[in-house]
């Protein structure tokens, strides 16, 4: 493809790696470029398929968070020598998109494996020119390659490939002054000005007009609405930190998906308390100390009574923080489906809640669901700890 | 829509100005120098070196020949605008704050700054075709504004001058005789400084905006108070779109606001509102700093707006723009 046509004067190169990931700038585009010639390492191997590297650098897959996508600058030569970066200009009336510079150099190793079948004193002796520059215009993505040699300071060959994509922002039609006005030459400090400089750039978020939001109502964040956990977060100011795997802003440690990762779950583990009796006076304040008989190492599961269906969906919730309220169980219970009935049990002396309450669902598939998702969920400062009230979950 | 960044200046940018055509951008900053940009992708077409202090504000000739700046270190200047040449200085024992082209680009109504022991004033110049012709005599000086005059506008057909300042009262002024028409009502005017003034895209009404977070629309001939526009943000700069019936305004610091954590570009945003209606219909947020410029293109399919982060953000709208309904 394109790569072998450039690649005749390589082997004059003489090589070091530099890698000059941008130039100064540090957008978010730029970062990411340092990306791109570590990619472009691994293509270098692979280098005997260079068409298909290149068409794969190419691609809209290339990229970072930014939604301009745009190719990795690495041409993988037949002898695996990776460039890239350069300078490109903006059409008149249409918008640079994005314009890059990235040199990466290939490392002298490659250059004898690949070049070793070669005359080594072919090119030697027009070390002092360079080859063309090169415009592969715009694609159907307006993509634009275009590749230029140059000397850097070191006195070494350097290829450089801007790649550009040009998009259209507007369609100006301009009168014919305008247009006279468009062919001006540059003045003041714009004369040195290259057409690499970076003082217009397209921004790299797309802004909207947003429209007023009722007094209120929380601002749509753009994270994965729909999860009914993030639907339950108090006003958007939890913070979930987990202890095992550090993320924050996810999942308590409780409900870290990665829990293998540390022994961490020493807390909630039921050591076996001999505590006695039963179901209601669980003292809802112990946590983690006191395991129901039902749920003992060695426990027998009897068959359920027939109890009526309601005591059957029924949901003990633990660890309630001390101003909770049935309000505020419905109201955390709710999205999971119809709630018959909710109790939380109060101290009538100083009227706080002892910690722990129930729910009834109408339908058991719904408190399966309340029970898998709330189960370990910070709720007003503390985890819930949320299971069947019967404990014997079929 | 996707804005165009350009940042050509290293200091907060104080005026924006579209030429007739709308296809160059004129921006004034606190470094010294006024830059032009092409208005359709924001290339940067030139810079006007001369000035020595921060450039407070511009204008342009209609046939877009010659520019007219005024700066901080006492001077109004006259460039032209393809070569960015100097045409002329005119000197002024003050800084000289806002600057405007009459229609038919012949006089210019400049103002100046209270300085030591002079009151601020407002200087009416004539500029000729050709620069060799021109001087430096005043046709007409007005003084007596309390405090600094922010912004000085022409009137329809050059028969008067609209001031505003931080007295927060809006005067006109006869523009043959220096003599007070007329002044804005105390009880339903600005409260506090007005910092910005921008006449509608025909001249019969004229947006003013003041750091009481307001921003009020007046009718030129009888200066009348028609809308007021409420923000929660003092009001830097304001514009008017030529197309539809929307208002801009480009605010400043709301400590309240200092610490919300918005993670995305910039929170400050420039708010439109609809003209009639005194209704916020949207913002667009974007910048790192206040906003202190804010012009809209003569075609009204884009605008731009300056910030304290010497950023200037080009906006071209997207289609859905044109459709906004309350």
């Amino acid at each position: 493809m394109k790569s072998k046509t450039i690649c005749f004067c390589i082997p004059s190169l003489k090589h070091k790696e530099t890698n000059h990931g941008d130039s100064g700038n540090s957008s978010p585009q730029q970062k990411a470029s340092h990306d791109k010639p570590r990619k472009g390492g691994k293509t270098k191997e692979h280098a005997p398929m260079a068409p298909g590297n290149h068409a794969d650098n190419a691609g809209p897959d290339a990229v970072i968070a930014a939604p301009a996508m745009d190719a990795a600058n690495i041409d993988a030569c037949g002898d695996g020598s990776a460039h890239g970066g350069g300078v490109a200009g903006p059409e008149s009336l249409v918008c640079p998109f994005f314009l890059w510079e990235i040199e990466v150099m290939a490392t002298a190793q490659q250059t004898k494996l690949r070049w070793g079948e070669l005359e080594e004193d072919d090119g030697e002796y027009l070390d002092f020119l360079l080859p063309p520059r090169q415009v592969i215009g715009p694609d159907e993505n307006g993509i634009k390659k275009v590749i230029e040699y140059r000397f850097n300071d070191d006195g070494n060959k350097v290829k450089i490939t801007t790649t550009t994509r040009t998009r259209k922002l507007a369609n100006a039609r301009l009168s014919k002054r305008a247009v006279e006005r468009r062919s001006w030459p540059k003045f003041g400090d714009a004369v040195h000005e290259d057409v690499g400089s970076r003082l217009t750039m397209v921004s790299t978020e797309e802004i909207l007009l947003e429209r007023p939001r009722a007094p209120g109502s929380k601002p749509e964040e753009p994270k994965a609405g729909g999860d009914s956990l993030a639907q339950l977060s108090k006003g958007g100011a939890v913070l979930m930190v987990c202890r095992t795997c550090g993320k924050k802003g996810d999942h308590w440690t409780s409900r870290c998906p990665y829990k293998d990762l540390a022994p961490q779950a020493e807390g909630f583990v039921d050591k076996p308390a001999a505590v006695s009796e039963a179901t209601t006076a669980a003292s809802g304040a112990s946590k983690g100390a006191y395991v129901p008989p039902g749920m003992r190492a060695g426990a027998e599961r009897t068959g359920s009574d027939m109890r009526r269906r309601n005591d059957e969906n029924s949901v003990r919730v633990t660890n309630l923080s001390e101003d909770t309220r049935e309000p505020d169980l419905q109201e955390l219970f709710r999205p999971f489906g119809a709630v018959s009935r909710v109790y939380v049990a109060i101290d009538q002396k100083t009227g706080m809640s002892r910690g722990f309450g129930f729910v009834n669902f109408v339908n058991r598939e719904d408190a399966q669901r309340a029970i898998n998702k709330l189960n370990g969920y910070g709720y007003d400062s503390l985890i819930l700890r949320v299971e069947w009230a019967t404990p014997r979950a079929n | 829509m996707r804005p165009i960044l350009m940042k050509g200046h290293e200091r907060p940018l104080t005026f924006l100005k579209y030429n007739r055509d709308g296809d160059l951008l004129f921006s004034c900053a606190k470094d010294h120098t006024p830059t032009v940009w092409f208005a359709d992708n924001g290339e940067r077409l030139g810079t006007y070196r001369g000035h020595n202090g921060a450039v407070w504000c511009c204008d342009v000739s209609r046939d877009s020949m010659r520019l007219i700046t005024g700066s901080a270190d006492q001077s109004v200047k006259l460039w032209n605008v393809q070569t960015g040449e100097q045409l002329y200085s005119f000197n002024f024992g003050s800084p000289a704050r806002a600057v405007d082209l009459a229609v038919g680009d012949k006089l210019a109504v400049i103002t100046t700054d209270p300085f030591m022991d002079s009151p601020s004033a407002i200087h009416v110049k004539q500029i000729s075709r050709d620069p060799s012709d021109q001087t430096g005599e005043s046709v007409l000086t007005i003084k007596g504004p309390q405090g600094r005059i922010n912004r000085a506008v022409w009137g329809p057909l050059n028969k008067t001058i609209i001031s505003a300042g931080e007295d927060a009262v809006v005067r006109i002024w006869d523009s043959e005789t220096g003599k007070l028409l007329k002044e804005s009502d105390k009880e339903s005017g600005h409260k506090k400084t007005i910092t910005s003034l921008s006449k509608s895209a025909e001249g019969s009404h004229f947006l003013t905006g003041s750091l009481d977070k307001s921003a009020k629309l007046w009718d030129t001939r009888t200066l009348t108070l028609i809308k007021t526009y409420v923000t929660e943000r003092p009001v830097n700069a304001v514009a008017m779109s030529p197309l539809l019936d929307h208002v801009v305004l480009g605010g400043g610091q709301d400590a309240s606001h200092v610490t919300t954590t918005d993670h995305r570009a910039g929170k400050f945003e420039a708010k439109f509102f609809d003209r009639i209606l005194q209704e916020e219909i949207g913002g667009v947020k974007g910048h790192f700093g206040p906003i202190n410029a804010l012009a809209f293109n003569p075609d009204g399919k884009s605008f731009s707006s300056g910030g304290e982060d010497g950023y200037v953000r080009l906006h071209h709208f997207d289609s859905d723009y044109f459709n906004i309904k309350i």
